[in-house]
């Protein structure tokens, strides 16, 4: 059971991380629905930045910043040019899949220079991902980075009115989101499945964005949506080597029917209300 | 304190969507050149083997128009919810299930006439795109559940159930371990058009175009569904449902993008694949936005977006590039468009430092 | 020692196009005293303010605070100054907390406010002025009231020593405005606080200030010490202004009763009763003018009339049939138009044409169709024949609405509202908005509107605009109807008290 439990905490890192980035953004009222796009420009840049480099902490470095500088494609259009932010979100996952296929192709078939270390059975990136869930809580509840980032989110013209400046959080989100997908791909490309493959992320930058609508933008509960999906990833391989009759596919089903079915549940005014749903989510500002 | 505002442009013209959309799609063609250039290939080559693999032979006309007819329908699928002011983007997965229905039909029913069976397939098609689009429309139009985030999700499990299907219970018996069904009798095939191997639904596709035309801007339903799209209270106070609205065009859309998966089975593929499809769905998103959700402009636009799949593809093999480049260009043009559409509703105007802050009284 | 003039206001001067908000205006606030701005809707108070509170910058005039002359850049420039201001539209953030609210954009916090301190210090605060909040309360649990204290809150805990309030009752039920009333007196009592009350209700003026200055159409008319204020004098100095009448009320025999409502009671967005039992009747071809300062609840009630909002009691009795449960579409069916006071919120589609726009509440009848489709060709010519009379100004008819001017698309809601048969119109503010030429033409066609039969009833805020077209009229005040009277026994002074509160008739 505890193998089974450090299995799925490492197949639900990347979601972990992922959805963590993209709370951000979607707290500040960005959405990006581009993390798939993101996830893999990171595990292409992180492959190849440790490939060079020799060192996969370089590597992750590598992972974030082109992460980032992904989200930032997204942040201009939907900031700055106020672009409706589903168009661009999707142009960012049409073109990181296209521009990793076309520039990873001569990493394929190599060895990745991966992480030799691991801390109580699992690899130092998931570490770092846990620490994580709890810095993003304080960063988001105690800091005042943290109160601007659900002020901009939710009601822009308040934070505004109070000298916030709603651009820049808005960017700084969307760096967050970018970086910290950005990472998730690099976790997979050399630690995960220590590898490089086309589309390797294989939708699970999908199931990190129902994640963040599942877990209602609560660092928690995505941690805990995170090792649950993890857990249904590893089984979707192990139940059938055990001889079970459930297809693999229906079980990876699970994670969008229940997003859909949360959010379903959740759809009365008084319940938004209550949990701080970005009410500006989706909508550009302009004074 | 920010030296130059914009503001919104007090009207935007026909002119104006022509010049911004033909600009930015320069703007992206400008953007992949030089992508190519940096690559090591001649662009100017790249762009004319793109034409001419796709639009200079028979051969390649042939090529673009059968991967034009799922876009068609995907596109459609998009532009009239869009005009409801409904953001549908779970076209892939209701083509699927399209697909997945079709597919059933054809290789089960029995003792049916033969000509009722292509039209039964299709049909099946339209139906379980319908009701898989619907399940959106209900969640948005009773309980205000974002569309967007429904329907993207309703899009992997759709697909996902595809794979199932092909993996397990219509996975074709004695095949090589590939992941597909069997295939579908010949005779249940969607015919070609005489003389070409073109299926017929591509008639179908640009019927449809006209028809929703026709119906967005000549029938009672139509203009219901553009006041609905253009001012929600406004549609309210002069009677109209928004409910019965919103339901209408995802049970549509849903049906349109159903067609598009059983026309791709039984008009193309002839068995149903697991990931049968590259992203058409996504494709027609992109198309529908660029053609601003006007159907007849959706039949060029998807045919020369057919065209770039085509001679992306042939550039691929000929000039030995890696692949992924279709995806860049469109992800490219994508972003220049999304970009664009701000230069057609804001203007950048200088302004005295005092007046940043002015506002009507 | 410091001058006891706080804040000095000198000749500002402030136009918009086509309007001249502030023209030369002189404005003083002494330390420690609450200083009323009273005037109607439109008079310019919140230009004013929003000039003072470095939102707006002025084209000419001097500020001076504490005597030294300012000049605002923004907001936080005047906030640095101590200057606060509570809009009339709360700008809080519903799921942070009380305490958050307060620190949001404030520097001096740093990255990790500690919000302990800070409750401590907004604790104090509170006691100090009075103003209790529970500081860990998130926004969206708190009532208006409470929502205002926090603002109040927000700019004392920014060591604001000038508070300015727009129209600060305007949300708050009774009780609470008493409550506000009473703080803001106990807050100025000990001179470090000084208050510009904005306000347009006269009662609630001379109950909290120590001076008023009167603003009307930009200008200053009068300012005073509150001292026995003469409340006739007070609201004629206010709204008093020539009725240059081009139109005039015409006599008219008075048809049968058209609708009859009784003791309607009609909740608001948030479910509190805006309309709280009313009754009246109204006759064929009469114009009942219904006066009142927005918010009243004369929208609600003109919105229950037309089915888009629904009573939770009373009846409402249109030709002789019960219609409490109306729809929209029963309503356009039976023949009751609707003018809206924000057609390009509601009545129109701004992203539409002209044309379609014209066939809104027409577009199901059988004259535009075709075999089964709509008839463009006969659709533009009915468009044209409305453009025409009407004399919207358009290229063509395919042009957006929301591309017309203003006067253009209240021409155009008009003329669609009028192209069909109808029985009652319901005008919500119908020249709200219109230069004294398209106001005109609006109101020739009420009135001969009225004269073929139609019952009308004109909700406004602009007395001149009601005197001149009302058979009857009616005063909304806080959801009830107070003093119907025909209009030609109408003292103009007593429905301007009447709008502001005094002399409710019981």
């Amino acid at each position: 059971m505890g193998d089974f439990f450090v299995l799925a905490l490492s197949a639900g890192t990347p979601f972990i991380l992922a959805s963590l980035g993209e709370i951000f953004s979607q707290k500040s009222g960005v959405l990006n629905i581009g993390i798939e796009g993101m996830m893999l420009i990171g595990a292409l840049a992180g492959f190849s930045v440790a490939h060079h480099s020799g060192s996969p902490w370089i590597g992750l470095v590598g992972g974030v910043i082109a992460g980032s500088l992904a989200g930032l494609i997204h942040g201009f259009l939907s900031i700055t040019l106020m672009a409706p932010q589903v168009i661009s979100g999707m142009a960012l996952t049409i073109f990181g899949f296209g521009i990793t296929s076309f520039l990873g192709k001569p990493f394929l078939g190599l060895p990745a220079t991966s992480f030799e270390t691991s801390i109580l059975g699992v690899t130092p990136p998931v570490i770092i991902a846990l620490a994580l869930i709890p810095l993003s809580v304080f960063i988001l509840t105690k800091t005042r980075f943290g109160i601007h980032i659900r002020a901009v989110g939710e009601y822009p013209e308040a934070a505004d009115s109070a000298g916030v400046n709603v651009s820049l959080i808005r960017y700084l989100c969307v760096l967050i989101g970018g970086g910290m997908a950005g990472l998730s791909g690099a976790y997979l490309s050399l630690a995960y499945s220590p590898m490089w493959r086309e589309g390797m992320t294989a939708g699970r930058g999908w199931i990190a964005l129902s994640l963040v609508f599942f877990s209602m933008r609560k660092p928690i509960f995505a941690l805990l949506g995170a090792i649950f999906f993890g857990a249904l990833w590893i089984l979707q391989f192990k139940l059938q080597g055990l001889g079970f009759g459930v297809s693999p596919y229906l079980l990876m089903m699970i994670p969008y029917a229940s997003t859909i079915l949360v959010l379903s549940l959740l759809s009365s005014e008084r319940i938004r209300g209550r949990i701080g749903v970005p009410e500006a989510l989706g909508k550009p500002y302009l004074r | 304190m920010k030296r130059f505002v914009f503001e919104r442009r007090l009207s935007t013209t026909q002119e104006g969507y022509l010049r911004v959309t033909v600009l930015s799609i320069l703007f992206s063609i400008f953007l992949f050149g030089v992508f190519l250039l940096l690559g090591g290939s001649n662009p100017i080559l790249a762009y004319l083997k793109i034409l001419r693999s796709a639009f200079g032979s028979l051969r390649g006309i042939s090529h673009t128009t059968l991967r034009m007819i799922p876009l068609v329908f995907t596109a459609l699928a998009f532009a009239l919810p869009y005009r409801a002011g409904v953001w549908n983007i779970g076209a892939e997965g209701q083509m699927y299930m399209g697909a997945f229905l079709a597919t059933g039909v054809a290789l089960s029913i029995q003792g049916m006439p033969d000509s009722l069976i292509v039209p039964a397939i299709i049909f099946s098609g339209f139906l379980a795109g319908a009701i898989w689009g619907a399940i959106s429309g209900i969640l948005r139009g009773l309980l205000k559940v974002d569309e967007i985030v429904t329907t993207l999700m309703m899009n992997y499990i759709a697909i996902l159930w595809v794979s199932y299907l092909v993996t397990g219970p219509w996975r074709e018996k004695g095949g090589w371990g590939y992941s597909h069904s069997s295939l579908i009798p010949k005779e249940r095939w969607i015919p070609f058009i005489t003389g070409t191997e073109i299926p017929v639904t591509i008639v179908l596709g640009v019927l449809f175009a006209f028809i929703i035309a026709l119906l967005l801007k000549r029938s009672r339903l139509g203009y219901e569904i553009r006041v609905v799209g253009a001012n929600p209270k406004t549609a309210e106070l002069a009677g109209m449902s928004s409910l019965k609205t919103i339901l209408l065009v995802m049970l549509v859309a849903g049906g349109l993008a159903g067609i598009a998966g059983a026309g791709e089975i039984a008009g193309v593929q002839h068995r149903l694949r697991m990931g049968f499809s590259p992203g058409y769905g996504f494709t027609g998103i992109v198309i529908a936005f660029l053609s601003r959700g006007n159907p007849l402009v959706i039949i060029p636009v998807s045919f020369l977006f057919a065209g770039m799949i085509v001679g992306g593809n042939t550039l691929q093999i000929v000039m030995k590039l890696p692949s992924g480049i279709v995806e860049i260009f469109q992800g490219m043009t994508l972003f220049c468009l999304a970009g664009g559409q701000f230069f057609l509703e804001y203007r950048m105007k200088r302004r005295k430092r005092w007046e940043i802050f002015s506002s009507s009284p | 020692m410091r001058s006891d003039t706080v804040v000095e206001l000198k000749g500002i001067t402030k136009a918009f196009p086509g309007v001249v908000a502030n023209k030369d205006i002189d404005f003083e606030l002494n330390r420690g005293e609450v200083h009323a701005l009273l005037g109607e809707n439109g008079a310019g108070k919140t230009t004013l303010m929003n000039i003072l509170s470095g939102l707006l910058r002025p084209d000419d005039g001097e500020i001076r605070i504490f005597g030294k002359p300012v000049s605002f850049r923004s907001p936080r420039e005047a906030i640095s100054l101590g200057i606060g201001m509570v809009h009339q539209q709360f700008l809080l953030v519903p799921s942070l907390s009380v305490v958050e609210n307060i620190v949001l954009g404030h520097k001096e916090e740093g990255f990790i406010p500690n919000l302990r301190n800070v409750e401590k210090k907004i604790k104090t605060l509170s006691e100090n002025y009075n103003l209790e909040i529970e500081p860990r309360a998130k926004v969206w649990q708190l009532s208006a009231g409470e929502k205002q204290r926090v603002e109040i809150l927000k700019a004392l805990y920014r060591e604001a020593q000038v508070l300015i309030l727009d129209e600060p009752t305007s949300v708050l039920a009774p009780q609470e405005a008493e409550g506000l009333i009473n703080a803001l007196r106990e807050m100025t009592s000990e001179g470090h606080l000084s208050v510009v009350f904005v306000s347009h209700k006269l009662p609630e003026v001379t109950a909290v200030s120590d001076r008023i200055t009167v603003l009307r159409r930009g200008r200053v008319v009068a300012a005073m010490e509150n001292d026995n204020v003469d409340y006739a004098v007070l609201s004629n100095v206010m709204v008093g202004r020539e009725l240059q009448k081009s139109v005039s009320p015409r006599r008219r025999e008075k048809g049968g009763i058209l609708l009859e409502v009784e003791d309607l009671v009609v909740p608001d967005d948030r479910g509190v009763p805006a309309v709280d039992g009313v009754s009246f009747t109204l006759s064929e071809g009469e114009i009942l003018g219904i006066a009142g300062v927005a918010g009243n609840g004369q929208k609600e009630l003109g919105e229950a009339l037309i089915g888009l909002r629904s009573a939770t009691r009373g009846r409402v009795i249109f030709c002789g049939k019960e219609i409490t449960d109306i729809t929209p579409r029963q309503a356009i069916e039976k023949k009751i138009g609707f003018i809206p006071e924000e057609p390009l919120t509601i009545g129109l589609a701004g992203g539409l044409s002209v044309a379609d726009n014209l066939i809104l509440d027409t577009y199901r009848s059988s004259r535009f169709l075709r075999k089964g489709l709509l008839d463009y060709n006969k659709i533009e010519g009915f468009s044209r024949g409305i453009v025409d009379t009407h004399g919207i100004k358009t290229p063509d008819l395919g042009l957006q609405v929301g591309h017309l001017s203003g006067g253009n698309v209240q021409r155009l809601i008009l003329g669609r509202e009028l192209s069909r048969d109808l029985k009652l119109l319901v005008a919500n503010h119908p020249t709200k908005g219109l230069d004294v030429g398209a106001a005109d033409f609006v109101w020739e066609k009420l009135i001969s509107l009225g004269e073929e039969g139609v019952g009308i009833i004109l909700i406004s805020e602009d007395l001149e605009e009601i005197q001149t077209l009302s058979n009857r009229i009616a005063v909304m005040y806080e959801g009830e109807l107070v003093g119907v009277e025909e209009s030609g026994r109408v003292d103009r002074k007593k429905i301007g008290l009447l709008m502001m509160g005094v002399g409710k008739e019981e």
